[in-house]
């Protein structure tokens, strides 16, 4: 499990700025693509 | 007949004997039967075209397909993944996997900045780090290269190569990641040259000195972007998830939503479920489970 749910600040001297940064924008971009993509597929919304 | 449904991507329309136009109504949503003769003089009309004209109507494939690619290419083989010196080694990186990818540096510049027009409307990872690591990855390749050419026939391993080289070797994901945003970059340079608008040199772009084919592996977006899924494929059973498999995923899912194609290929409902592979551990999204990260009420 990579915890990308977690926020990093919760977890300090864990992870470098760079990389808890990296974190928050991964986990931001799987909620987005989570709710559009179904609902792009079933409505046939086509592209992003 | 025709039918348009706002159901029927995931419906197989029943093909009914009418003459008129029929409104079906349920509770997954409507449907609208509309017959060809119909539809021919709907067109007609649209068309500015006076009958009689010959018309043939057809259905046409929902799915075009990927390609005259020939499966070699497409699927590349596994002892690409593996170091030549020892078969009991984990897969990685080689030099033979790298040379898969587009090799000429004006042709990666061009590729990398189409991606990079594309990931400004999906602002997600920072992509001048990215772009920095894909140099790397070139680097490193070169480097292992001219190792192995003066190494000769002594059989090394891949970790005692690893020792001797300045630039670390990329990891798998990475590998997949950078295949993904080649193959995104070759899609979008090959329907849309205006990406390339704001790159220096332009002028000698246009005269496409890169022409992209399909029949060139490593510049067909298709053959890319199989490299990419099979690279990660590897990786997941043979290594932890990391965030450049994230990133890959997020990369290979923008290649699909701008294929093109009339409808989004089923294939990137697994895709997204594989996003959210490496946290998840119950049935529900991680997001609602985590209070801090709750989506917000508008």
């Amino acid at each position: 499990m990579m915890g990308l749910n977690l926020d990093p600040d919760d977890f300090p001297d864990t992870y470098p700025l760079f990389e808890a940064e990296t974190r928050r924008r991964v986990w931001w971009d799987i909620l987005y693509y989570d709710l559009y993509v179904p609902v792009a597929v079933t409505t046939g919304l086509g592209k992003g | 007949m025709a039918l348009l449904s706002s159901t029927a991507v995931t419906q197989k329309p029943t093909i009914l004997p009418v003459d008129r136009t029929l409104l079906a109504v349920g509770n997954s949503g409507s449907s609208l039967a509309v017959s060809l003769d119909e539809v021919s003089s709907v067109w007609l009309s649209h068309l500015n075209l006076v009958p009689p004209v010959k018309l043939k109507l057809e259905t046409s494939a929902v799915d075009a397909p990927d390609g005259d690619l020939p499966l070699s290419a497409t699927f590349p083989p596994i002892s690409l993944f593996l170091s030549n010196s020892s078969a009991l080694e984990p897969p990685s990186v080689t030099t033979q996997l790298v040379a898969r990818l587009p090799r000429s540096t004006d042709l990666q510049q061009q590729l990398l900045h189409c991606v990079h027009d594309v990931l400004d409307l999906h602002p997600s990872f920072n992509f001048q780090h990215f772009q920095t690591r894909v140099h790397s990855m070139f680097s490193w390749s070169l480097e292992a290269e001219t190792y192995e050419r003066a190494v000769g026939d002594n059989p090394v391993s891949s970790t005692s190569t690893s020792r001797d080289l300045t630039i670390t070797r990329p990891t798998l994901s990475f590998f997949a990641a950078a295949s993904a945003a080649f193959a995104l970059g070759s899609l979008v340079r090959n329907t849309n040259d205006s990406c390339l608008a704001s790159l220096e040199g332009r002028n000698a772009t246009l005269s496409n000195p890169y022409p992209l084919t399909d029949r060139d592996p490593s510049s067909s977006p298709a053959a890319l972007f199989m490299l990419s899924e099979q690279t990660l494929a590897i990786f997941e059973r043979s290594h932890n998830y990391d965030l450049d498999y994230m990133v890959a995923i997020i990369l290979q899912v923008i290649y699909l939503l701008h294929e093109g194609k009339p409808r989004l290929p089923h294939t990137i409902l697994p895709l997204v479920s594989g996003l959210k592979t490496p946290y998840i551990n119950d049935d529900s999204p991680a997001y609602i489970r985590s209070e801090k990260w709750s989506i917000p009420h508008a």
